[in-house]
């Protein structure tokens, strides 16, 4: 039907609003008729779900062209089930919008932020708006800068002052000039809303100085927090608090951690500043209790905890269909289940990716792609295990960049592991027992936040009273898909509520030396 | 409409209690708001009306069944528009605002589209001979669904500025 609009369309303004609401709206390509009435041609464009999204970029792109032309142009969007919701516009632009979505940044989403949102089940966004320090821990993809986005963005949107750090750029350093950096990035986000700017100008300077010296120590830094936190009151001043994000705070050096914190909490504490951080909790130490420095959790920083995991799988489930419903629904699609084969193959995107959001927009795009190839017009239970194989070699990358000091002995553990279930006891799932002065029970701690292993349950009893054993399942990509093992007992793959005697059932693991 | 009326002096009428409010009384205030609080309620009113007489007509009226679903929205559009800028105009060309929403209004760029083709649709009903139902922009059906809507949300709109409609 496109093509027929392109042959028929002799008004050029109408083909002009089909390619303005094209660009606007991201569905390139989209099918559309020209119906031609007593009263002239009329543009029907046919959209799988026409949302409010949709008809306001259709007005504003018919306004584009009429403010132009100075013709009255007519054109509506009408529902259209779609043959092939993966191949049509709107399942191409889900891909691209999936994609997108897994490198979130201050810049993502821009005005449509919070329409493609999903709100935690925790109420987390509550917290993070709060006039209060908080350090929001999760797994890698659990959301943890979406969280802090939905503070920037809620901030943005009245007008209130705030300064966000991408962590990354300061990955691995050990050095304290770190804070210096972080002053001068913060100085200068801030700077324009300062109603003391040429105090702010002096601050910079003198840090610009100090940055350029030899050998800074921390006793150099502190010299200078003083007119640092001057500077930054200024705020206070003119009715306002200032918020400074620090995405992915866990980059930084274990060792140094701490001790920036405690630079940063001298300027902010009882200054009208709140720290907002991200980080991944066993990477990450914010109080040193040796030196007595840093935040301590929870006197001069609260916790948030994004620990969507299988242990709840019906709330991971309804999590996790909402944020793909959103993009779905931004897309033009009535539903992410629109684009499956069945309700199993939401169960399964939901196990297989331990109920973590981004590994889920991730494998879900993935199962697009590979249906595509093969001819499907759904993302079926099988193009979700093949993606899910090829997710895990990503996810090894991942321990490299993440735990580069500690990989070695985290990949021996996961080997041991992978021996152990697939195997050895040829069962998805196990039990170990919780001992936090245990290296190897730390280790598997480790292995989970690299979501390289899932809790299932946080604590079972399992004979001898006082012992308590977590539940874990290895990583679907071990022995599905590419990689599918054979007479792999899979755990609750339907993604039920689990029973405690299945549990205990479990067999227990323990690393030889 | 009979003489006199508060909307025959053909002025905005959010516009008018503002100049009249420093001269009028506390009471003519409270009057004169009131008298316009009763219109808005009356216009909703009159487009539910339209919009019942609409619903109950079998498929074969497709004609009637998108004439006065028009209808139906316009009284509801005019109402909601009274309410929020004070506009209220018996001109012909007030029809060209039929989907003229207020910004806060739901949905307001799904209205604005529909509504407009949807007035469209109501004068090839109306006046042209030659057409059939296919030819319209929307189906009757879909008429009905979307003026519905807009009755629907007209009324959580106005029931939350106080309006018993």
């Amino acid at each position: 039907m496109a093509h027929d609009v392109e042959r028929h369309m002799d008004d050029s303004q109408l083909f002009a609003l089909k390619e303005a609401f094209e660009q606007q709206s991201g569905l390139l390509g989209i099918d559309t008729e020209l119906k031609q009435r007593p009263d002239g041609a009329l543009l029907v464009i046919k959209v799988a779900n026409p949302t409010e999204r949709l008809f306001r970029v259709l007005e504003s792109a018919r306004e584009q062209i009429v403010s132009k032309s100075g013709e009255e142009l007519r054109a509506t969007l009408q529902r259209t089930a779609k043959s092939n919701p993966l191949q049509s516009a709107e399942g191409r632009l889900l891909l691209r919008t999936l994609s997108e979505s897994l490198n979130i940044n201050r810049n993502s989403f821009k005005d449509d932020f919070f329409a493609r949102y999903t709100k935690s089940v925790s109420g987390a966004e509550e917290q993070i708006t709060a006039a209060a320090n908080h350090v929001v821990f999760g797994r890698r993809g659990a959301g943890k800068s979406s969280l802090l986005l939905y503070g920037l963005h809620t901030r943005g949107n009245r007008a209130h002052p705030s300064a966000w750090v991408d962590m990354q750029v300061y990955s691995q350093r050990t050095d304290i000039a770190v804070a210096i950096d972080l002053f001068l990035d913060i100085m200068s986000q801030v700077r324009p809303s300062l109603s003391t700017a040429s105090l702010a100008d002096a601050v910079v300077s003198e840090l610009r100085s100090l940055k350029v010296a030899q050998a800074v120590d921390e006793a150099m830094i502190r010299r200078v927090l003083p007119d640092v936190r001057r500077a930054l009151g200024g705020f206070t001043s003119q009715g306002q608090d200032l918020v400074i994000f620090l995405d992915d705070y866990h980059v930084l050096s274990r060792e140094l951690q701490p001790k920036i914190l405690a630079l940063l909490y001298a300027v902010t504490r009882g200054n009208g500043i709140f720290l907002k951080l991200s980080a991944i909790e066993t990477l990450t130490q914010t109080w040193d209790a040796a030196t007595k420095s840093g935040l301590q959790i929870p006197h001069d920083v609260q916790e948030i905890k994004l620990d969507y995991n299988l242990t709840i799988p019906e709330k991971a489930t309804e999590h996790l269909t909402s944020i793909l419903d959103a993009h779905a629904t931004y897309c033009g699609l009535s539903s992410i289940r629109s684009l499956c084969t069945s309700t199993d193959v939401l169960s399964r995107l939901v196990w297989v990716a331990a109920g973590v959001p981004r590994d889920a927009l991730s494998i879900f795009g993935q199962a697009m792609t590979k249906a595509s190839l093969t001819g499907g017009k759904r993302v079926s239970v099988s193009s979700i295990n093949v993606a899910a194989s090829e997710t895990v070699n990503v996810k090894l990358k991942e321990l490299d960049t993440d735990a580069s000091g500690e990989a070695g002995p985290l990949h021996t553990l996961l080997e041991k592991l992978r021996e152990f279930c697939v195997k050895q006891q040829r069962k998805n799932a196990f039990l170990i027992e919780i001992r936090n002065d245990d290296p190897t029970f730390q280790r598997v701690l480790n292995l989970v936040d690299l979501r390289l292993l899932h809790v299932i349950n946080e604590g079972i009893s399992v004979g001898e009273a006082g012992r308590k054993y977590l539940a874990l399942i290895l990583d679907y990509g071990f022995y599905i898909g590419v990689r599918a093992a054979r007479s792999v007992d899979l755990f609750n793959k339907q993604t039920r509520k689990v029973a405690y005697k299945d549990l205990r059932r479990l067999p227990v693991f323990v690393e030889d030396e | 409409m009979k003489s006199p009326h508060i909307l025959l002096l053909n002025k905005n009428v959010v516009e008018l209690r503002r100049e009249l409010g420093s001269i009028l009384s506390r009471k003519s205030t409270a009057a004169f708001d009131a008298e316009v609080r009763e219109n808005v309620i009356q216009l909703f009113s009159l487009g539910r009306h339209h919009f019942d007489f609409a619903q109950a007509l079998g498929s074969a009226n497709w004609r009637q069944i998108v004439s006065r679903s028009y209808y139906g929205a316009y009284s509801v559009s005019k109402a909601v528009r009274l309410a929020v800028s004070g506009q209220y105009s018996r001109e012909v060309k007030d029809h060209e605002k039929v989907g003229d929403l207020p910004d806060d209004f739901p949905d307001k760029n799904t209205y604005a589209n529909r509504l407009r083709l949807l007035r469209d649709d109501r004068n090839l009903c109306d006046y042209d001979h030659t057409v059939v139902e296919a030819d319209l922009g929307m189906s009757s059906t879909d008429a009905v669904a979307v003026v519905g809507g807009l009755v629907a949300h007209a009324r959580g709109y106005l029931r939350t500025r106080k309006y018993r409609v």
